[in-house]
């Protein structure tokens, strides 16, 4: 069996607050796990503070990890080294950020945002301006031509996040990691987004790693979903699966709250513990099933085989009740 | 469902020349939640924010009144504006950390507006700030914090505990959930509903989620283009006699779990401000359009609580 394309292993990420005699430990990300497959969209989901785009910043090379490995095509990138211009993993992996207002520099052209990828990353030849419009053309803004010599205050929020996504494909990447790529854009033109996410994904062979907080979009553009919680994952397996029939309090939990129905919720709103982080289950504080061992010992993945996109694993000693 | 609080009546807005709300009619009755829902720009925050004279230039209202609790409120002159304003209706922001002064603690916010309307006795406005925290489950220790040292559900939860000080009649949420998580989201709506049962105020909800209002409020307006182009109760929106442009928002919308339909995005782009038709704005991106939608597209009532702007649905009625 072939590597996967991207396949994160124990990754840990931690900040040091405050200094002093008792610095606190802020832990991030713990010991994280998960592949990512060609042609495969796996959504990172969960709340503020749950982790999800620590892992994606990583994975893109912009956060230092404290351990823990992240091998593109079995090769590991130097994720606990120091950060510094690595081209040659940023040529490989591409962010699409949550504001295309913002991740667009308002005194320059298209043209200009698309030219310099393309130049950095060796792509830039005489064609640079038929390679930027078909760029643009391959993120659904036709003719591309049209749009190189406009800035961003001439487009929408749609046309913005679409140049976003053209200048990610710039360096010719296998990986695009979208941090809530449409939470800032109308609800009639995210559908539009996550649909070209996938289309670039079948025609060119891409691996998505989507961060979002929207459930009803991750089941339905991803094929696997990790749900994560305080920096760990709760669940992870096929979005279909998990968001029909969710195993973990947690997952429970997210999707009770998303489907907008007046039943009374199994937890209710509390902050993930991630500053001085306590043993056991994370959420055990939260849920109504904890017992004693759910807050003191290691808590078991329950693993089950699916048919198809990978096994389905719960972190939870009470699994599905 | 009579005592209708709120009253617009034909609004017209424009920031300098630029027109951006082309006339827009709305009622609000005491103890009903009224959604307003509508894209990036299509005067949702102008509507209401116009209505209560909350914006200053370069907007300018250009035509209609609103009556608010019997009163006209283009009547009123800038003093009567100031007592009218928090004591009749006051405002729930989307951002509780922005409308927050971060040198002040929350006591001292709460201490400023009852002195500002005339609570003079310190001991009746200490008695007072702890009974807002507690009606929004916040000890009264909330009361010597500052804003950023609140999690973001705290803090929109002193932003409605500051909003109901006064007791309004209406009570403004602009989108106070939009920043939050799923599960804050559910406890600050959950918070709203209990509230307004208790207290009976009217309110609108100002969102561009229009799946969260199809459980929360009671009814719906939805804004397209500076045009209220349909206002329903909750259950009759996205039926067969909708709004062509509702049905394609919730069409637009991913699938709900256990929904078997896939997700089909409106095609084209809003019209920007300023750009105007006699007719339907949507008529460009509406898959029904006629040449019969280049007339201008009056409200037109379906039943006595559905109003529909569009000529195919609302045409022919007896």
């Amino acid at each position: 069996m072939t590597a996967p394309l991207l396949r994160v292993t124990d990754l840990t990420v931690q900040f040091t607050r405050g200094g002093g005699f008792r610095p606190r430990i802020l832990r991030a990300a713990h010991r994280v796990s998960f592949d990512l497959h060609r042609g495969e969209v796996v959504a990172l989901v969960g709340e503020s503070g749950s982790g999800k785009s620590t892992i994606g910043r990583v994975v893109a090379r912009l956060l230092q990890a404290r351990s823990g490995t992240v091998a593109l095509d079995g090769r590991e990138l130097p994720v606990t080294r120091h950060l510094r211009a690595d081209k040659a993993t940023r040529s490989r992996v591409q962010m699409i950020f949550q504001d295309p207002y913002a991740s667009l520099n308002p005194v320059h052209t298209i043209y200009h945002h698309l030219a310099r990828p393309l130049t950095l990353h060796g792509h830039g030849g005489t064609h640079l301006r038929s390679t930027a419009a078909a760029l643009l053309e391959s993120a659904g803004l036709a003719p591309g031509d049209a749009f190189l010599d406009r800035k961003p205050h001439a487009l929408s929020g749609g046309q913005r996040q679409r140049v976003a996504i053209a200048r990610a494909l710039a360096p010719r990447p296998d990986v695009l990691v979208a941090d809530e790529p449409t939470a800032s854009l109308d609800v009639s033109v995210r559908m539009e987004v996550l649909l070209l996410l996938r289309r670039l994904l079948e025609a060119r062979g891409l691996g998505v790693l989507l961060i979002t907080h929207d459930l009803a979009a991750a089941r339905w553009i991803a094929d696997r979903i990790v749900v994560l919680y305080a920096g760990q994952v709760m669940e992870q397996g096929p979005a279909e699966s998990v968001l029909s029939s969710p195993q973990h309090p947690y997952t429970q939990l997210l999707v009770a709250a998303a489907a907008h129905t007046s039943a009374p919720l199994p937890a209710g709103p509390g902050a993930p513990p991630v500053i001085d982080p306590p043993p056991g289950c994370p959420f055990a504080e939260r849920c109504r099933n904890a017992t004693t061992a759910c807050r003191t010992g290691t808590i078991p993945d329950h693993i089950r085989p699916t048919t198809h996109a990978g096994p389905w694993v719960t972190r939870c000693l009470h699994p599905g009740s | 469902m009579n005592d209708v609080v709120l009253h617009i009546q034909d609004l017209q807005v424009a920031y300098g020349s630029t027109a951006v709300l082309h006339g827009a009619s709305l009622r609000v009755s005491a103890g009903e939640v009224l959604g307003l829902v509508g894209e990036s720009g299509s005067g949702k925050s102008t509507l209401v924010q116009g209505a209560l004279r909350m914006l200053g230039r370069p907007a300018v209202i250009t035509g209609g009144d609103v009556i608010l609790d019997g009163q006209s409120l283009f009547d009123l002159d800038a003093a009567g504006l100031r007592r009218m304003w928090w004591n009749t209706v006051s405002l729930v922001p989307q951002n509780a950390l922005n409308a927050l002064n971060p040198m002040l603690t929350i006591g001292a916010h709460v201490d400023d507006t009852l002195l500002a309307h005339g609570i003079t006795d310190a001991a009746d406005r200490r008695r007072r700030a702890i009974d807002a925290m507690a009606l929004v489950d916040l000890l009264p220790d909330t009361l010597t914090a500052h804003p950023h040292m609140l999690s973001g559900g705290m803090r929109q939860r002193v932003a409605i505990a500051l909003a109901l000080l006064l007791e309004p009649r209406l009570v403004v949420f602009d989108e106070p959930t939009t920043a939050l998580d799923v599960v804050v989201e559910r406890d600050i709506l959950d918070r709203i509903r209990a509230l307004q049962a208790e207290r009976g105020f009217a309110a609108v909800f100002i969102t561009h989620d229009i799946s969260l209002l199809l459980t929360f409020a009671d009814r719906i307006a939805v804004l397209y283009a500076g045009r209220v182009v349909e206002v329903a109760p909750a259950r009759a929106l996205g039926g067969p006699s909708s709004h062509p442009y509702t049905v394609g928002l919730l069409g637009a919308l991913p699938p709900k779990l256990g929904e078997d339909r896939t997700a089909v995005p409106i095609a084209g782009v809003a019209p920007r401000a300023g750009q105007t038709t006699p007719g339907c704005a949507f008529a460009p991106r509406c898959t029904h359009a006629s040449p019969k939608c280049e007339e201008p597209q009056a409200l037109r009532a379906l039943t006595d609580h559905h109003h529909v702007a569009c000529h195919r649905v609302a045409g022919e009625r007896p």
